[in-house]
């Protein structure tokens, strides 16, 4: 079986590429060697193409069901169908950090193919640190946890996928959550590589804006994915239960989600560097540390632990090194990393992204401190539960903020919002959600907790509803167009900004289902003989009996459970128990919800147990209002990222002028929009229009310069033909043919 | 009446229609706690003694059923909620609690959200006191400006290619 050696010896030889990769490109940066750079770009080649055949191997192995490689064995079966069998590369602990690997390489893959022209110095620093990262994960892979291990024997059927793992949503989270965090891995390696060579400038930020922001977007829908599955398949009810794994991935999106606001500051203004620097590490070593509290076993509590490995030490020390060298990099160079710029106005969009940081900053410290008591408290003598509700009600209040932040952002202009402008434009949203609240608290919707939360999502979509309306109307006081016309303008010339606001009203509605999920659940469970009938929120739900099917390797007893409600009928519903006929999952039943969705609620029903024959059932009945609006805020905050990275249409401008225009034109709409007031529109106006006038005046001598030296390179060219000819037609001239390049010398004396 | 009226008065009718139809939708769901709700609302405070970090509320474990049952019984004797927790805590240590305790050290768990706000809040705010927020012209790499001008808007060139960019 030549699948096994050839992967190790492939992915023996992604470490060792790894590691010359960083090196060479780390060693050829700093002594400016560019044979060094050669070497080290060739390893990092070798290294996206090894770890490409090592993983191609794995997957070949799962697909032709090759058990004798331990892996395949775990995770697969005979009957696994195929689409399961490709699935369960990330079913087990190794094929899930090959994957990670993959992505990593499939990412510096392209980044060495495509170099992004503005950050070009910086590119051998970020390719070396990106190739350190995936040394790490190579050697993981290569040695303590290698996906190729082989039995003696190759048995003749595999254990197959983990029932609960047999799910579509299951097939795409790791995969998108691995998108998303191994995503954040090229912002961290820009920015740090621009730390280690001094440049503190914007251009790591503005290369990896499009990264950070896809990363960011995997990463969310990756969370929401995981809260889909867990909440269709596990049978509980609910979707997030702040498990310690569950937080480590929401521990990069907080900080990732920071980040991404506060980067804007510094892509504009040149303000809030070490926020940004610190953001970036923070993610990518919360990234790190996710990886090995799940796989070190560690958080023993947790229905996504993976079996406990012996790489947790690894990670943890790669984490502790990553904090050391983002530490370090921050510290020694915080003079580098002073503001540009100072605030002109705390009120003003700067300043709102200020607090932005600053909450989700001790958001994440919260989940931070409570995601590692439980784990560290044995050493310091008592053992310390923390769990859900604890989580829940510490992060309500800040999260609340959130949202409220998100409908303020849209509402203040940048550098400087007139006050009196800002409070004016504030009150609108601010009464809407007033009378919503009232109207809601009116009709008897208890508790007052809940009424609050979904007046502050309300607020939020309000404020950016009413935000777009002054935009409209401000592009319609520029041009003399039609409704219509002016929306395709606006939307069209502004996709980060109207993207952006399409993510917060998906966050709002996120909201509404959350609040609406906690706040408002039903919940009974009861024994049903057939035909007997119990009531729950208004709903009737009447047992009729069991029956059963076999297929696929799996034998399924479903209830049947017609529901009505006023005597109209609402679902019939079936949920069910999973015996698997497997070797290794005939041992305990899975029970499947049966789940009836709704715009205002979901009803959820689990079979819980049954006697023989049928004849009773122990059903348990949840009824979730509001919670599909998760998932249909999930589907607008994917659109409204998509629409963000939209392309932007070519550079009309040089980019040191266009960013001028850029910002020029922000101010111009702010100010239609009547966020600035005119004194500071006026002064802010005169010092853009002076801008613009040096950025337009020095790139037009740029452009003269390249415009006389092209002139005297095509002159350079005609004389060298036209020597070259002379020299065909004239043999005593042969001997002193000159080419092209050789004639440069002399013909740059001519025309200089 | 002025077109900004009848914006507000639109406006005005979908807030409150929108909030009538939300609550509408979540009136078969209001109402005060069925006795079903309390037991499920303690349950959750409670960690499965047998299993990997689930609630007594969301786990299907016999012992987290018998434990839910027991619930029910102490209350409907007229218990509340305060003893059952205690008589638990009593029973398997203070373990079983998924929320830090109300009193004592670990009380301090209760804080951090705050206190973490308030650590970054106080630097952030000491930092900002050290350069102080000027609107002056200059903010350190703008260009001086001059007294504002009366520029004809439209027939600047500047302008000119700043409206073709908006």
């Amino acid at each position: 079986m030549w699948i096994a050696p050839v992967g190790t010896v492939a992915l023996w030889v992604a470490v060792a590429a790894a590691l010359a990769a960083c090196a060479g490109l780390y060693l050829g940066d700093r002594l400016g060697r560019p044979k060094l750079l050669r070497g080290g770009r060739l390893a990092f080649a070798v290294l996206v193409a090894s770890v490409a055949v090592a993983t191609g191997l794995l997957e070949a192995g799962l697909i032709g069901n090759r058990f004798v490689l331990t892996y395949v064995a775990e995770h697969s079966s005979l009957q696994t169908p195929l689409v399961y069998r490709i699935g369960a590369l990330w079913g087990g602990a190794r094929g899930s950090l090959l994957l990670w690997l993959f992505v990593l390489c499939v990412y510096g893959g392209y980044i060495l193919a495509n170099p992004p022209r503005e950050a070009r110095t910086l590119l051998p620093a970020a390719l070396s640190i990106i190739a350190g990262a995936a040394a790490l994960f190579a050697f993981l892979v290569a040695g303590p946890a290698s996906p190729f291990a082989t039995f003696a024997h190759a048995p003749a059927d595999g254990a197959g996928l983990n029932r609960l793992l047999r799910d579509g949503a299951f097939l795409v989270h790791p995969v998108v959550l691995y998108l998303g965090y191994v995503g954040f891995t090229v912002p961290f390696a820009f920015g740090m590589a621009g730390l280690l060579r001094g440049e503190t400038g914007d251009q790591w930020i503005r290369v990896t804006h499009r990264w950070a922001l896809t990363a960011w977007a995997l990463l969310s829908v990756g969370i929401l994915l995981g809260a889909n599955w867990s909440y269709h398949v596990l049978g509980w009810g609910g979707y997030w239960s702040f498990d310690p794994v569950e937080n480590v991935a929401l521990l990069p999106w907080l900080t990732g989600t920071a980040f991404i606001h506060s980067a804007m500051v510094q892509e504009r203004r040149g303000m809030l560097k070490v926020w940004n620097a610190a953001l970036v590490a923070g993610t990518y070593v919360l990234t790190l540390f996710g990886t090995f509290l799940t796989r070190s076993g560690v958080a023993t509590e947790s229905q996504h632990t993976f079996s406990a490995s012996p790489i947790g030490g690894y990670l943890l020390a790669a984490v502790g090194v990553a904090t050391a060298l983002a530490v370090y990099l921050i510290g020694s160079r915080l003079d580098l990393l002073a503001d540009d710029r100072q605030y002109e106005s705390l009120v003003s969009k700067e300043g709102a992204f200020l607090l932005n940081n600053v909450v989700f900053l001790s958001l994440s410290l919260t989940v931070l401190v409570g995601t590692l008591v439980p784990i560290l408290s044995p050493y310091f003598g008592q053992t310390v539960s923390i769990g859900t509700p604890y989580f829940e009600r510490v992060t309500a209040p800040l999260f609340t903020v959130l949202l409220l932040l998100a409908g303020i952002g849209p509402l203040l202009a940048w550098r400087r919002a007139g006050r009196r402008e800002f409070v004016r434009h504030l009150l609108v949203p601010l009464c809407a959600a007033f009378a919503f609240a009232f109207v809601l608290a009116a009709t008897g919707v208890r508790p007052l907790s809940a009424t609050v939360g979904l007046s502050c999502a309300f607020f939020a979509a309000a404020a950016v509803l009413f935000d777009f309306g002054l935009g409209v109307a401000a592009r319609l006081q520029m041009e003399r167009t039609d409704v219509f016309t002016a929306v395709y303008r606006l939307v069209a010339r502004n996709p980060r900004r109207y993207g952006g606001y399409a993510v917060h009203l998906a966050m709002a509605i996120i909201a509404c289902g959350v609040v609406g999920s906690h706040a408002f659940q039903q919940q009974a469970e009861f024994p049903l003989h057939v035909g007997q009938t119990a009531q729950v929120g208004g709903y009737d739900f009447t047992y009729e009996g069991v029956g059963t099917s076999v297929g696929g390797g799996v034998q399924t007893s479903y209830a049947r459970i017609s529901v009505t409600r006023g005597g109209q009928p609402v679902a019939t519903m079936l949920p069910a128990a999973f015996v698997g006929t497997d070797a290794a999952t005939a041992s305990a039943p899975t029970f499947l919800p049966a789940i009836s969705p709704g715009f205002f609620r979901d009803l959820y029903v689990v079979l819980e147990g049954y006697d023989q024959g049928g004849a009773t059932a122990a059903l348990n009945v949840i009824i979730n209002p509001l919670v599909d609006w998760i998932w249909a805020g999930g589907v607008l905050l994917v659109a409204g990222a998509v629409f963000s990275l939209w392309p932007r249409r070519a550079l009309l401008l040089a980019p040191r002028s266009h960013r001028v225009f850029a910002l020029w034109s922000e101010l111009e709409y702010d100010f239609r929009m009547g966020k600035t007031p005119e004194p500071e529109y006026l002064l802010l106006q005169t010092q853009y229009a002076a801008e613009a006038e040096a950025a337009l005046g020095a790139e037009r001598g740029e452009a003269a310069a390249r415009r006389s030296v092209a002139v005297l390179e095509s002159r350079i060219a005609a004389r060298a033909a036209e020597l070259g000819s002379r020299a065909g037609r004239d043999p005593a001239l042969a001997g002193g043919a000159v080419t092209p390049a050789g004639a440069a010398p002399a013909g740059g004396g001519e025309g200089a | 009446m002025r077109a900004i009226h009848v914006w507000a008065a639109c406006a005005a009718a979908l807030v409150v229609s929108c909030a009538l139809l939300l609550a509408g939708g979540l009136r078969p769901f209001l109402g005060p706690p069925t006795p079903e709700q309390r037991v499920m609302s303690i349950a959750a405070d409670l960690r499965c003694p047998v299993c990997a970090g689930e609630s007594v509320a969301t786990s299907s474990a016999a012992v987290a059923v018998q434990m839910r049952a027991q619930i029910a019984q102490e209350l409907q004797a007229g218990e509340g909620r305060r003893q059952i927790v205690d008589g638990f805590v009593r029973e398997y240590g203070t373990w079983i609690l998924f929320r830090p305790p109300g009193s004592g050290a670990l009380a301090l768990l209760w804080l951090v959200p705050a206190a973490a706000a308030v650590a970054v809040g106080v630097g952030v705010a000491r930092y900002l006191r050290s350069r102080p927020v000027r609107a002056g012209g200059a903010g350190g790499g703008d260009p001086p400006a001059p007294p504002e001008g009366t520029r004809a808007p439209e027939a600047d060139p500047l302008r000119r290619r700043l409206i073709r960019f908006l």
